[in-house]
């Protein structure tokens, strides 16, 4: 199967929600390998050590804003912080059920943030995508 | 509390005021002329009179106060009496001149009623007493036999009677500016209560504002975060159902998802169409400029993906003619439109071959107005009337929560627009809306805000 | 109908007041009652006096018939004083006080402020002809009366245009015959003398 991209990390604190993506991406090909992190802070400690290896860095993040003790956004703030290796590599996607017009603003003003999905993931978002 | 008290209530809590001391100060002077009576008999035995005037002057005096308590009649008696003890004095010293002084203490204690009228028994019985009996000694009448006068000239009447008019005019002047002082003051008094208690009741307004504001924005934050912790497990159950769907299932499973797949949706809508709601109705207005073509653009890429599996796609057909700059609540506007767009998408003819919904918009300097028309299946002219109520849903087959069209009427109102509703069944459905410019009160807005 | 009562009850009032003025200035105005053992002395009689008062001889005398306890006497006193200030070079003043209380001299000569001599004796009212107080009773230089009768007009000695005794003065001195003088200034007003009864 061709795959679009290598890898590919979903960040959300629902594990439905991750078990859903994980299933859309591989049936449809989208992607090779997709790393699922239950919460921001473990996405922060998976890229970190991977400053080096750029290979091994996820291409696509898909990041839920409403998590409990780390939100998307506070992601953002952090993911600025880390090294220019790791950011030029991986481009980022909001991904929520969030209505709030405010959040589709803030996320679109961030420089790293290369769209705003709503849930649910399903294959004709994806392919928009590819 | 003090907008009770009138202004005239005050006034006249006043006038009591003053009445009730100027009683008591009365009581204290009369005792004081009778006492004085009583000491001048000593000189001449006048005993008779001292008692006998002195007393029946208190009597009328008091009297007049007893049978008539609510009328200030007693008072001009008191002017009156003053006269008498005068005359009295007069008579038990026999004719001394320096008597007549007691005319003037008189007449200046009666300032204290801060009444000028009182002056006038005074001045009357003076005057007329000295004027009559002066005339009767002047024709040579004799036999008198009322009071020792002493024999004055025609001048010397005129100028006593000027000078001692002049005494009771500038008494009676004091008494009326002392009237008008005070009632200037109660005026103050009262006005500034009023001033006051406006200030309170206005800073209570602006309080109770702000509290419902504060309120308001609460309930919104608490519903707005209740619709989402709802919608969340929604989406999820549509991402599962859709993984479903990507691989073959058998038509009976197919059928179940299909159902599951519907119903999560409605949910998902109700629960939408409740924070629509919510908004409308306790958010702000917030005004902005609204660029139709922009605002209809994104609604279509949003229902893009509505119609059901059995509908065709829905022919949409813009007609915008802009122009003049438009002001009015952009998220309330969107509210509007997409109700009613989704609605027409959703209740489209399926024996129409080429179904539409055409959105027709026109913007004057005093408003917008937007019609919506679709060839659907229309509404039914008895239910017409019922459409727009809460919950309301022409027939159990009816995707939506019944509360679409209410949302769209109370927002239209809200914006203090006009909503009117033309359908047949059978042939569509045709819903406009008239909205006003509020350009002007957006200007007020950013005034207020800068 | 409360006002209607009121104003009858002060009509009462003032008329009472008016009664009590009316009837005391019309007591005021009666002269004297003459008293029973009245012996009336005409003038020119004779008064002697040698014995009852320390006067000069050949000079006209000055008799004030007082009662300290009459109110018009006392009305009087400063009315006499002035007549001595102006007369008492001429004329030999004299107080005869007619009164059962015992006053003394100096207690009379006190009252008028006054240095002239003060007689006791009543027998000199009977003497010229007096039965009130106050009186005026001028004797010429011989001791002859020549006036009998009221300082002025009425009562109560309030009307001070009819002053009978000063004009008796000034007509003894100035030689004119004697005047004859209105009932008013004859008949004698003022207060009764103690211990006379009413006719």
């Amino acid at each position: 199967m061709d795959y679009k991209y290598k890898n590919v990390m979903v960040v959300d604190d629902n594990q439905i929600d991750l078990y859903i993506a994980e299933m859309v991406m591989m049936t449809t090909g989208f992607a090779e390998k997709v790393i699922c992190v239950g919460s921001a802070r473990e996405a922060l400690d998976y890229l970190q050590p991977l400053d080096e290896s750029s290979d091994k860095l996820p291409t696509l993040i898909f990041l839920d804003i409403n998590m409990p003790e780390m939100t998307g956004f506070d992601f953002l703030d952090e993911y600025r912080r880390l090294p220019d290796n790791i950011r030029k590599k991986c481009i980022i996607m909001m991904l929520t059920t969030s209505l709030d017009e405010q959040d589709r603003k803030q996320a679109e003003d961030n420089e790293f943030v290369k769209r705003f999905l709503n849930k649910p993931l399903d294959r004709d978002k994806l392919a928009q995508l590819m | 509390m003090f907008s009770q008290q009138t202004y005239q209530s005050l006034h006249d809590a006043y006038l009591l005021q003053v009445k009730v001391k100027s009683d008591r100060l009365m009581n204290y002077f009369l005792a004081a002329f009778f006492i004085c009576g009583l000491l001048l008999a000593l000189f001449y035995d006048t005993w008779l009179v001292a008692i006998g005037i002195g007393s029946l002057s208190l009597i009328a005096y008091y009297s007049t106060r007893l049978l008539l308590p609510d009328s200030d009649a007693y008072q001009y008696m008191v002017s009156g009496v003053f006269g008498l003890f005068m005359a009295q004095f007069i008579y038990q010293m026999h004719g001394l001149f320096e008597m007549h002084f007691i005319a003037f203490i008189g007449s200046a204690i009666l300032i204290t009623y801060q009444n000028w009228k009182l002056q006038i028994p005074l001045a009357a019985l003076v005057i007329v007493h000295h004027a009559s009996f002066g005339y009767l000694q002047y024709i040579g009448y004799d036999k008198i036999y009322f009071t020792q006068l002493d024999y004055m000239t025609l001048q010397t009447f005129i100028i006593h009677g000027i000078l001692a008019t002049v005494v009771f005019f500038i008494c009676g002047l004091w008494a009326y500016q002392m009237k008008l002082l005070n009632e200037r003051q109660i005026q103050q008094t009262y006005d500034m209560g009023r001033y006051q208690e406006e200030q309170l009741q206005r800073k209570a307004l602006l309080q109770s504002n702000e509290e419902l504001k504060k309120s308001n924005k609460e309930l919104d934050s608490f519903v707005y975060s209740v619709s989402h912790d709802l919608r969340a497990p929604l989406s999820s159950m549509l991402g599962v159902i859709g993984l479903c769907e990507m691989r073959e299932m058998d038509p009976f499973m197919e059928k179940n998802v299909s159902l599951m797949k519907s119903s999560v949706k409605k949910l998902d809508g109700f629960i939408m169409d409740i924070l629509d709601y919510s908004r409308n109705a306790r958010l702000e207005m917030r005004l902005q400029e609204i660029h139709f073509d922009e605002m209809l653009t994104d609604i279509f890429g949003n229902l893009k993906f509505m119609c059901a599996e059995d509908q065709k796609k829905v022919d949409i057909r813009l007609a915008v003619r802009n122009g003049i700059p438009f002001y009015s609540d952009k998220s309330r506007l969107s509210i509007i439109l997409n109700n009613l767009i989704s609605n027409s998408i959703r209740y489209q003819n399926p024996e129409a071959t080429d179904p539409f919904v055409e959105i027709q918009v026109e913007v004057s300097e005093t408003g917008a107005d937007i019609l919506v028309r679709d060839n659907g299946i229309g509404i039914a002219k008895e239910n017409q009337g019922k459409i727009f109520n809460m919950f309301y849903r022409v027939s159990n087959r009816s995707a939506g929560s019944g509360l679409g069209l209410y949302i769209v009427k109370e927002t239209v109102e809200k914006l203090d627009g006009v909503i009117r509703l033309h359908s047949e069944t059978g042939k569509g459905t045709e819903v406009s809306v008239r909205l006003p410019n509020l350009a002007h009160s957006h200007s007020v807005q950013l005034q207020s805000q800068s | 109908m409360k006002k209607a009562l009121t104003i009858t009850w002060l009509l009462l009032i003032f008329s009472g007041i008016a009664c009590i003025f009316w009837y005391t200035d019309w007591k005021y105005s009666l002269p004297t009652p003459v008293p029973s053992a009245y012996h009336p002395v005409a003038p020119g009689a004779y008064v002697d006096l040698a014995s009852k008062l320390p006067v000069a001889r050949n000079k006209p005398v000055f008799l004030h018939f007082f009662n300290p306890d009459c109110p018009c006497s006392r009305f009087n006193i400063p009315y006499f004083k002035t007549l001595v200030r102006k007369y008492g070079d001429k004329i030999s003043f004299a107080v005869v006080v007619l009164n059962n209380d015992d006053y003394t001299a100096a207690q009379i000569k006190h009252k008028f402020d006054l240095d002239i001599p003060v007689s006791f004796d009543s027998t000199l009212a009977a003497a010229c002809g007096v039965y009130s107080t106050p009186q005026a009773v001028l004797l010429d230089a011989n001791h002859r009366l020549y006036y009998r009768g009221n300082y002025n007009k009425s009562r109560y000695c309030t009307d001070t245009r009819s002053n009978y005794a000063q004009m008796a003065v000034d007509s003894l001195f100035s030689n004119v015959p004697r005047p004859l003088f209105a009932g008013y200034a004859l008949k004698a007003y003022g207060c009764q003398l103690p211990g006379c009864t009413k006719k």
